[in-house]
């Protein structure tokens, strides 16, 4: 709100403030709604994302099978992270539900390549973009995704071209548009945060949850280490083309961002992506675990 | 049974964190400050932070007409 309060226009929320903390959906929702006296108020845009996000995780997962989509709502309502991030007037809530949404309209898109869905998906990767920067992250594991597909389904190199920028072309538009009026000139906030490897296996616990007491929290890091490799290997058998998208989101993402800020700084927010599609990869494994039971 | 006791194992972990998180609330911004006001003699309040600055500037200039009680902030 501090932010919002700062510009009298909407532009100047992208062309003066300059500042990491400015997630600009947020500040342009809390531009728009003013200073009011009741802070739910502020956190609505938030609240209203995070609930999206339980719905559009079954959505995702329902593409795999019923039990991931039960699974998969179950285990994003449950999350303290997700939770906790809905809770606050920032732009975490919606990043993960726009990423959510974009993963879900390029997989139709890749179903049989209409335009509308290319369309949603554009607009949805722009919302992503505005409303948390590391959404850049999923963009690039998006790229890697659709370059994956685009080999294997043996099109013309034209068509290639033409598909792959139906997709990409306005999220790496609009990526570049924010780099030249505001990114190249933003400050970080600063402050001390742990060693780089502690924050990622931090991140790695609170995915699960992340039990209180050291000990705990290294066998939960170790734990969602083991669901990770679960994940992957189930993908590895049904759908290679996912493998990528996951692996490029959860692991090459975390390591680009944490070489792009050369190892300082980093906090586990950071990584609130990475959670996210770890608990779609998490209710894979639990709905295998639970189809070997017999229950399907 | 496997699925049952990690789905278990995970909604325990979160719960915990999410019961303390209902209890709570969150930040709880404007007790602090209160509290510091509170606790500070004479008209100033000294405020400092671990680098965070220009986040603790914008924290400050929100809530201190509501919870400094008219008392000045030097951060």
């Amino acid at each position: 709100m501090g932010l919002a309060n700062r510009v009298s226009s909407p532009v100047e929320i992208f062309t003066t403030l300059h500042y990491d903390n400015n997630h600009y959906l947020n500040t342009l929702y809390l531009h728009f709604v003013g200073l009011r006296g009741n802070s739910l108020w502020y956190r609505v845009l938030s609240l209203v994302t995070g609930i999206g996000t339980v719905a559009v995780a079954g959505l995702i997962a329902r593409r795999r099978n019923t039990a991931s989509a039960f699974m998969a709502m179950l285990l994003v309502g449950f999350s303290y992270v997700v939770v906790l991030y809905s809770s606050e007037a920032r732009g975490y809530a919606s990043v993960v539900f726009f990423s959510f949404l974009s993963f879900h309209f390029l997989d139709c898109y890749w179903e049989n390549r209409n335009w509308r869905a290319a369309l949603c998906y554009s607009l949805s990767t722009i919302l992503g973009l505005l409303s948390y920067l590391p959404f850049a992250g999923f963009l690039l594991a998006a790229m890697a995704w659709s370059g994956y597909r685009l080999i294997k389904l043996h099109v013309r190199p034209k068509e290639m071209v033409v598909s792959f920028l139906a997709c990409h072309t306005a999220g790496i538009a609009f990526l570049g548009g924010l780099y030249l009026v505001d990114v190249r000139y933003m400050v970080r906030a600063g402050g001390e945060s742990p060693p780089w490897p502690s924050v990622c296996a931090s991140a790695f616990a609170w995915a699960l949850g992340a039990p209180l007491g050291q000990r705990p929290m290294i066998l939960t890091c170790l734990g969602a280490v083991a669901v990770l490799a679960a994940g992957l290997r189930i993908l590895w058998r049904e759908r290679a083309d996912w493998l990528v998208f996951y692996v490029g989101v959860i692991l090459l993402f975390p390591f680009l961002l944490t070489a792009l800020l050369g190892g300082k700084t980093i906090y586990v927010r950071y990584f609130i992506l990475p959670i996210a599609f770890f608990l779609i990869l998490f209710s894979f494994v639990l709905a295998d675990l639970y189809a070997l039971k017999g229950g399907k | 049974m496997i699925c049952g006791i990690l789905l278990l194992a995970y909604l325990a972990a979160n719960g915990q964190h999410m019961a303390t998180l209902f209890e709570l609330g969150r930040g709880q911004y404007s007790a602090a400050i209160r509290f510091l006001a509170e606790e500070s003699d004479g008209h100033i309040v000294t405020i400092g932070s671990d680098g965070h600055d220009l986040d603790m500037f914008l924290t400050l200039a929100f809530y201190r007409s509501a919870a400094m009680e008219g008392k000045q902030c030097i951060y």
